[in-house]
């Protein structure tokens, strides 16, 4: 790998890398609004807005995200002018939050559904249900693949380029055709992702170790009290 | 009888539930007054916990009336009708998520919009009364069956309810925790509270309740007061039941 061309064309690689840094965040925050929204709903499973969600997640699951991406942007700008940028996070958000939907229901069913039971018999109604209780237990459970999805929609990102925006990928391919060095051009680029991987990986170590103590001094409350008792 | 200067708090008319082909409840008729304790009983799959449950509103009912204070329960005000009538399951259902203080205060606190400060000071009383008053801060996975289902009775209580409906609260219990639960229930019935209560502990049925119903397949076999229920009953089936669940 040659370290001058990533010198030479650094400007336009951290030009790159910025903009997949922005649509990665800004894609991974709604996907999980939109995912956990949508999640619900098809939990509940209400009469037509739940065969709705479910087609939904069945065909932005089921077809390829650069169908989906060049059916936007070719499709939906035939009729409107709309940006790009829009387009693709519009993209990410309806393929990845249908993943993260099927994530949320499937946590969601796994709940003990006693629980529910006692937050209605109590005079919640099925949204504060969902807000309060149900929502914030099913969480745990699934922060694993969530922060899953976080890696795949990183990488999902790569696909931007091909409805024009110049992110890292983009930016990658052209270092390659100005300086004929596809080795050291795509090696960074694989790099740099892997990077991203690892800070993700790095978040959910992070979290893991911050419940962990709150769960391990809930327990050494309990063991002293216990042993007070006796 | 005495019942007929009294109030009505729920009545259910011509109640019919089914699952799917099997009907839980058929045709089912029952009024439960004031500051009466009535307690359901009956061989399993007799329907027992499904008209529980139909009364607050967790099971839709095929056709028929409940009717609370005058009121026809339907899905549109099922919602504020909840807030009156406490609900104790077999399972105790605390929130896992939440500590007990928040168990008990969420619920008033954010549907009736009571003030914090003051429904701490009164859970902090409910759970002294009810035994568990060091478990203010603990959380449910921390706790004993019992404990855990004398604070579900205390987190019924934070509502303040009218009625209270038992889900055979003791069936999941060690029979060391049995006592405590039902300690905590009697007292509920001494105070006067209007209860319902499905249960197999036919010695407790006998001491609290002033009704008891036998169920059995989807129907109300016997619906008298308790004395005659374990005196001079004509039902076969009924003393048949009585025989094996008294002498087992």
């Amino acid at each position: 790998m040659n370290f001058g061309v990533i010198i030479k064309y650094w400007p336009r690689l951290w030009s790159g890398l910025q903009l997949t840094l922005l649509y990665s965040a800004i894609a991974i925050v709604l996907a999980i609004v939109w995912g956990v929204l949508i999640g619900a709903i098809s939990y509940r499973k209400p009469p037509v807005i739940g065969q709705i969600t479910r087609a939904y997640v069945c065909f932005f699951r089921e077809t390829p995200l650069l169908v989906q991406l060049y059916f936007l942007f070719y499709g939906v700008s035939r009729y409107i002018s709309v940006p790009a940028g829009f387009i693709g996070v519009l993209a990410l958000v309806l393929n990845d939050g249908a993943f993260i939907a099927e994530i949320v229901r499937g946590g969601l069913q796994s709940l003990d559904p006693g629980q529910r039971e006692a937050a209605l018999s109590l005079g919640f109604n099925e949204f504060q249900t969902m807000i309060y209780f149900l929502i914030p237990q099913a969480w745990k459970k699934v922060l694993d693949s969530l922060i899953n999805m976080m890696s795949i929609i990183i990488k999902d990102t790569s696909m931007l380029m091909w409805i024009t925006i110049c992110e890292l990928n983009y930016q990658c391919n052209q270092v390659n055709i100005y300086s004929f060095d596809p080795i050291s051009a795509y090696m960074f680029g694989a790099a740099v992702y892997l990077a991203l991987f690892l800070i993700v990986q790095g978040v959910r170590r992070l979290i893991k170790v911050r419940s962990n103590r709150i769960d391990k001094r809930l327990n050494m409350k309990t063991n002293k009290e216990e042993v007070l008792n006796v | 009888m005495e019942n007929n200067d009294r109030e009505i708090v729920v009545s259910l008319q011509n109640v019919v539930k089914k699952f799917g082909h099997l009907t839980v409840l058929d045709d089912m008729s029952l009024d439960v007054y004031e500051h009466e304790t009535v307690v359901l009983c009956g061989p399993s799959g007799g329907g027992k916990s499904t008209l529980l449950r139909t009364i607050n509103g967790l099971e839709r009912i095929n056709s028929g009336k409940i009717i609370y204070r005058g009121t026809e329960v339907t899905h549109r005000n099922i919602h504020s009708i909840r807030k009156h009538i406490g609900m104790v399951f077999q399972s105790f259902n605390l929130f896992s998520n939440l500590s007990v203080k928040d168990n008990l205060l969420i619920a008033p606190c954010k549907t009736l919009g009571k003030d914090k400060k003051e429904m701490l000071k009164k859970a902090s009383d409910y759970l002294e009364l009810f035994g568990v008053a060091d478990k203010m801060d603990a959380y449910p996975h921390q706790l004993s069956g019992g404990q855990k289902q004398r604070i579900a009775i205390v987190r019924s209580l934070m509502m303040e309810p009218d009625l209270m409906l038992f889900d055979e609260p003791t069936s999941a219990l060690d029979p060391e925790m049995i006592k405590e639960v039902l300690d905590a229930i009697r007292r509920l019935s001494q105070q006067g509270m209007t209860m319902i209560i499905v249960t197999h502990e036919m010695g407790f049925a006998r001491e609290v309740a002033s009704r008891i119903c036998f169920l059995e397949s989807a129907k109300i076999r016997v619906d008298t007061d308790t004395k005659s229920f374990f005196g001079d009953t004509q039902d076969e089936r009924l003393q048949q039941f009585l025989s094996v669940i008294l002498h087992h």
